[in-house]
């Protein structure tokens, strides 16, 4: 871990808890970037009051483009190590550092987080039934094999994030971040960490007929490569 | 008579609306839209026609032709629009992303202090 450790968050309306967040990223990151993605609350200014350089888009694009934004800015800037990580609290900012010795001592180029190797708290039983089918997809898919596919918290080298190019906008970015490791047969691990269900970012979180959109934009996507 | 005038107004301005905008990359889809147009003015003014053409593919009346057609069409018009819309805003995208990256309101990079905990080994 050092300067050129890039913590990067999407953020949307998340004035409650985007401070916070911050806060407790600052300390173990030599940057935080938020990118707003175009919200109609005072997110920006929380997360840039919390020390946070804040990117804002214009208009809401989905959390898709806010990373790659934040991704590039990272990448113009020096970055040797870019670590997402979501807006809504659910993350273990504790996970960080353990994440980075993780990936540099496994050699691999990206390092992706999964709740079902670590924990994941008072996580709905609908939502455990969802993710499950979605690692068996990826599995199909792409021929991964993880235990959680879905996750926003990952670690990434330089190299790598110069190549991933993520196109889908919206939560399809996900499978679509797979499918480049895959595609350009990137190595790649698991890491356990902790994700947290709280009533906040159960309420922010994706509503379960999101998988289908998910699969429509994915599809979509594909076409237009 | 009223309703093969105003199918023929309708179809005509389509028509027309096309061949305004017949260039670069939307060029296939105006002509497309111009043939489409042609031919149900010729259908509109010769039923009879409609009938024939039908019969020749194994369907009963020139109607049920003109109705599996436009269908097929409706759908077609409905899928080129969505990819249309998605490049869009993929460009919409770029654009915004350029302005985002320009308007940065940077933080200085602070120092980070020591991991806390014990790392855990990655799981492959």
């Amino acid at each position: 871990m050092g300067d050129r450790t890039f913590v990067v968050i999407a953020a949307y309306n998340e004035q409650e808890m985007i401070g916070q967040v911050v806060r407790s990223v600052v300390p173990l990151a030599g940057r935080v970037v938020v990118v707003d993605d175009g919200s109609g609350d005072e997110s920006a200014q929380r997360a840039f009051e919390a020390g946070a350089t804040v990117l804002s888009h214009p208009l809401n694009l989905g959390q898709g483009a806010a990373l790659q934004t934040g991704i590039e800015y990272a990448l113009r800037n020096g970055a040797e190590h870019i670590v997402t990580f979501d807006a809504d609290g659910q993350h273990a900012p504790s996970d960080i550092g353990g994440a980075l010795e993780a990936l540099q001592r496994a050699e691999v180029d990206v390092l992706l987080g999964s709740r079902f190797l670590g924990r994941a708290i008072d996580m709905p039983a609908a939502k455990r039934v969802v993710l499950r089918l979605a690692v068996a997809f990826t599995r199909m898919t792409t021929g991964l094999k993880l235990t959680d596919t879905h996750n926003g918290f990952r670690v990434m080298t330089r190299s790598a994030a110069e190549r991933i190019k993520l196109r889908q906008n919206r939560m399809s970015h996900a499978s679509d971040l797979l499918s480049q490791i895959a595609q350009l047969k990137l190595r790649y691990a698991e890491y356990p960490v902790e994700v947290r269900y709280t009533e906040y970012s159960r309420r922010k979180g994706q509503p379960l007929t999101a998988a289908f959109h998910i699969l429509v934009d994915s599809a979509v996507g594909r076409m237009l490569k | 008579m009223t309703i093969k005038i105003i199918l023929t107004l309708l179809l005509g301005t389509l028509a027309l609306y096309a061949a305004r905008n017949m260039r670069g990359a939307l060029a296939p889809i105006a002509l497309l839209f111009i043939a489409a147009s042609l031919v149900g003015v010729f259908f509109v003014w010769n039923p009879q026609a409609a009938n024939n053409v039908a019969g020749l593919v194994g369907i009963g009346r020139g109607a049920d032709l003109i109705f599996y057609f436009g269908f097929i069409f409706g759908l077609f018009s409905i899928f080129v629009l969505h990819l249309r819309i998605a490049l869009l805003n993929r460009q919409l995208t770029l654009l915004a992303r350029h302005i985002a990256l320009n308007g940065a309101r940077e933080h200085p990079p602070t120092s980070p202090s020591p991991p806390e905990g014990t790392p855990h080994a990655p799981a492959c």
